[in-house]
């Protein structure tokens, strides 16, 4: 994903909108591949805690990540409207479980902003930036830093610890 | 050359390259055992010859030049004006070596890199074709003017292919065939695939006429068809399987001409050239278009559209298991009408046909283990001159067959072992004549099948291990506590020589050393749900038994239930399974134990492994109401029990990645889909027993 700096221009696109506690996340539509409805996810042991655990999409087995465990919510029960967001990442599928997915909405270039310290309780590490809309805000995630270097360094250490025994 | 090379025509050039340098390679180190027969300095030949051809095609000047070096060596070899002897091999294999890290720097996408050492290397070898050609000077003048023109004695310009007719042709027996081949119209070297297919065919028998003739095609004079007759004693079939090696050949029509009395070959060639024969028929044949010709049944496929079959198969197993299992909910719901044995019938049925088509596309993807040993010898050849070593290297079943991606993955554990037996299981020369055995030690490497399973062994002469050794190294290394150790068997002090740390060589040398021992062939071959184990006989040698699945992606597996999940346990990891009484269960230093057939094998609840359960789970039967169940599995020559909550069922399983975030979970191997759609991840078992939570239990 390119590097959103400061100054830089935003390009007008489609995100998809989803539900995520309190707030209004976006993810541009590019990288989003499709979205189920919740379905029985298989836990894996001794993954990182974010990872809830993998689903059969079709035949492929596929990780399942809670946002709102990522992100530092307090963990919520599956309902009616949970979805799963799979997107692509590095031409991998991961599915992002959130609270519901409202609309695709298409946003201006220009109604977006970089994303500055002070919003929501969201790490801005993972924002590309803020779309400021007629009637709210709609928080556009920068997907290749959902699943930061961090932690892919957590997963690498995990492995490591159990190897050194 | 003023087309643009792309990355396909490379990647066919690599492919091939590789496949003549190997050929070349064995070659010389027969000749190098068994001297210079004719036959093999052909082989050579030929293959050094088509090495320069699509070398230069593609403007790789350097290996066109050096595989030119090559060629005249050899030539000078065949010739009989060279004799075989070390200077010669060597320099043989030095050429090559250097062509191969030419295409190793093309592979990676460098382009041609000049190495500072070719020029010695191409030096070497034509200072050792000038001292021969100048020591002849005088003596040969005119096989000093065939020389100039290239290595091939020159035809006549008039003469329409390179052996005469005539006297000659009139020796040779056989029939007379015409062969016709269509060169792919994308083919990148036409020239070099139609001098392949005359070279082929002059092996068998003998070339009559071809059309274009070997001058042109020398000079890349091609058309898209390649016409030749040659007069073999060689059946159709050998004619056309010699072919079917050949790449980018789009058809090849091979028909018997049918020479009327007393009219010869002669006959043919004069008939105002060659090209005649390409559009007409060159004899009256009653029998053309009646099925004499033939197409060629070898195709070249890619391994991605093999992968991808397999997957679509993987995807059809899963399908059928479901398939099966809503027959059953419906014979449960509906009862056992017309309509359910119908769907009964058909379940059965595509169940069968999907075996079999499973069974042809696993087939399809076998590949020879010779694919990799024909490294080896070369490996084993070098390996010993570094170590001083006297090797006598054998291999055995290399036409058994195996999937290509275990075969992939064996090469690395296999390399290791072979050093191995040949740095720290064979002795010095002298040490091995004073123990009276003779100075070559053996190295047999062998392959081949029993039951499911593929079965490799390397095995060596040589001073095999010492336990007594290795029950003070592992005591030393911490490996194991020295009371464990004085209780231990013979086949558990064995098995320490696979433990991270461990190795008995007093030194550590540079080539086995690396800081990597025998414990990284067990976690490779494990990796692959295969079993390593070692047999030795001190004094007398030393055997390593690796045991591999015939294919990576489906095993069988049991299945088993814990927590809510299913769990697939590869059958190869499952000794038994028990479903033990209260009194069976007891404790030891605090840990639970089964106490079975007089034998005592610490129990692993699954639950508590992975933070699951509750401590209760480690002891199955104290919870009255509860039955627990334990899988008995074989880790390190060492038994243990898992405890879990109930067994679903034994069943073949696809075997699919985690996905890249989940891939280096230490326990699992991947994980499967079942029938109802769910998904069961699949036990990686010595991973999953080697893991921080087994704690001491692994210790016993």
């Amino acid at each position: 994903m390119a590097d959103h700096g400061q100054g830089q221009a935003f390009q007008d696109g489609q995100y998809v909108v989803f539900e995520l506690g309190d707030e209004t996340y976006g993810v541009d539509i590019a990288d989003v591949r499709e979205i189920i409805t919740m379905q029985k996810v298989t836990r894996v042991p001794r993954a990182p805690e974010f990872v809830e655990g993998v689903i059969n999409l079709r035949g492929k087995i596929i990780p399942v990540i809670d946002l709102r465990l990522r992100f530092g919510l307090p963990a919520a029960e599956a309902t009616r409207s949970t979805r799963v967001v799979v997107v692509e990442m590095e031409e991998k599928s991961i599915g992002l479980v959130v609270d519901a997915v409202s609309e695709v909405l298409q946003v201006e270039g220009s109604c977006i902003e970089p994303p500055s310290p002070v919003i929501s309780g969201v790490d801005t590490a993972y924002l590309a930036g803020i779309a400021n809309l007629e009637d709210r805000l709609v928080i556009i995630l920068d997907l290749s830093k959902v699943l930061s270097a961090g932690e892919k360094e957590e997963l690498a250490a995990a492995s490591l610890e159990s190897e050194a025994v | 050359m003023d087309e643009i090379i792309g990355p396909e025509e490379i990647a066919v050039f690599l492919e091939e390259a590789e496949e003549q340098l190997q050929l070349m390679e064995e070659n010389v180190l027969r000749m190098e055992e068994e001297g210079a027969a004719p036959d093999l300095l052909d082989e050579i030949f030929r293959a050094a010859h088509t090495l320069k051809g699509s070398a230069a095609t593609l403007g790789y000047s350097r290996m066109a030049e050096l595989a030119h070096g090559l060629e005249e060596l050899l030539d000078g070899l065949r010739k009989g004006r060279l004799a075989v002897g070390t200077e010669v091999i060597q320099a043989l294999l030095d050429g090559l070596d250097f062509l191969r890290s030419m295409l190793n720097e093309i592979a990676e996408g460098k382009g041609e890199v000049d190495f500072p050492g070719v020029d010695k290397a191409t030096g070497r070898i034509r200072a050792l074709v000038e001292a021969v050609s100048a020591a002849e000077g005088q003596a040969a003048a005119g096989a000093g003017a065939a020389a100039g023109s290239g290595s091939r004695p020159k035809p006549e310009p008039s003469a329409p292919a390179r052996p005469e007719p005539g006297p000659g042709a009139a020796e040779v027996q056989g029939a007379l065939y015409q062969v016709s081949v269509k060169i792919a119209a994308d083919c990148l070297m036409p020239a070099v695939r139609a001098f392949q297919v005359v070279m082929a065919l002059d092996e068998l028998g003998q070339i009559v006429a071809s059309d274009p003739t070997l001058e042109e095609i020398e000079d890349e004079k091609v058309k898209d068809t390649l016409t030749v007759q040659v007069r073999t004693r060689a059946a159709e079939g050998e004619l056309e399987e010699k072919l079917a090696g050949i790449a980018d050949l789009d058809r090849i029509e091979i028909s018997r001409v049918a020479v009327a009395d007393g009219v010869d070959s002669e006959v043919y060639p004069d008939e105002g050239g060659l090209s005649s024969f390409s559009g007409g028929s060159p004899s009256p044949s009653p029998d053309e278009g009646s099925g004499e010709s033939r197409v060629r049944r070898t195709v070249r496929v890619d391994v991605g559209v093999l992968d991808n079959l397999l997957n679509l198969v993987g995807e059809l197993v899963i399908d059928r298991t479901r398939l099966e299992q809503v027959c059953r909910n419906l014979r449960v719901l509906e009862g056992t009408g017309e309509l359910t044995q119908d769907l009964d019938r058909l379940t059965a049925n595509i169940g069968r046909t999907t075996d079999l088509l499973q069974e042809s596309i696993m087939k399809a993807r076998m590949l020879p283990i010779e694919v990799l040993f024909r490294k080896f010898p070369r490996l084993v050849r070098d390996l010993g001159r570094d170590l001083g070593k006297e090797v006598e290297f054998m291999m055995l079943g290399q036409d058994t067959e195996l999937d290509r991606s275990v075969l992939e993955e064996i090469g690395d554990p296999l390399i290791h072992l072979l050093r191995n037996s040949i740095d720290h299981g064979l002795e010095p020369p002298r040490e091995r004549e004073a123990a009276g055995k003779p100075r070559k030690g053996r190295v047999v490497l062998s392959a081949r099948h029993e039951e499911n399973q593929m079965v490799i062994t390397v095995e060596d002469d040589g001073r095999g291990i010492d336990t007594e050794k290795v029950k003070k190294l592992a005591v030393e290394k911490g490996i194991l506590p020295p009371d464990v150790a004085e209780r231990s068997t013979r086949d558990e002090l064995l098995a320490t020589v696979f433990y991270p740390g461990f190795s008995t060589a007093g030194q550590v040398s540079e080539v086995s050393g690396r800081g990597v021992g025998l414990d990284v062939v067990k976690k490779n071959i494990e990796k692959l749900n295969g079993s390593v184990q070692v047999e030795t006989w001190l004094g007398k040698g030393t055997r390593f038994t690796i045991r591999l699945p015939l294919t990576l992606a489906i095993i069988r597996a049991l299945l088993v239930r814990c927590e809510g999940e299913v769990y697939a346990i590869p059958l190869s990891s499952v000794v038994e399974t028990v479903c033990p009484d209260k009194d069976q269960v007891e404790t030891v230093a605090g840990r639970p134990v089964l106490v079975l057939r007089d034998e005592v094998l610490p129990l692993v609840s699954l639950a508590q492994l992975f933070g699951l359960g509750q401590a209760s789970y480690t002891e199955p039967g104290a919870q009255e109401d509860q039955e627990h169940y334990v899988v008995l599995v074989r880790v390190s020559g060492r038994t243990f029990g898992l405890v879990v909550d109930a067994l679903v069922g034994e069943q073949e399983v696809v075997i699919k990645g985690l996905g890249e975030f989940l891939n280096d979970i230490p326990g699992f191997s991947g994980a499967t889909i079942l029938g109802d759609g769910g998904v069961a991840l699949i036990l990686d078992v010595p991973g999953l027993l080697s893991s921080p939570n087994m704690g001491a239990v692994g210790e016993g």
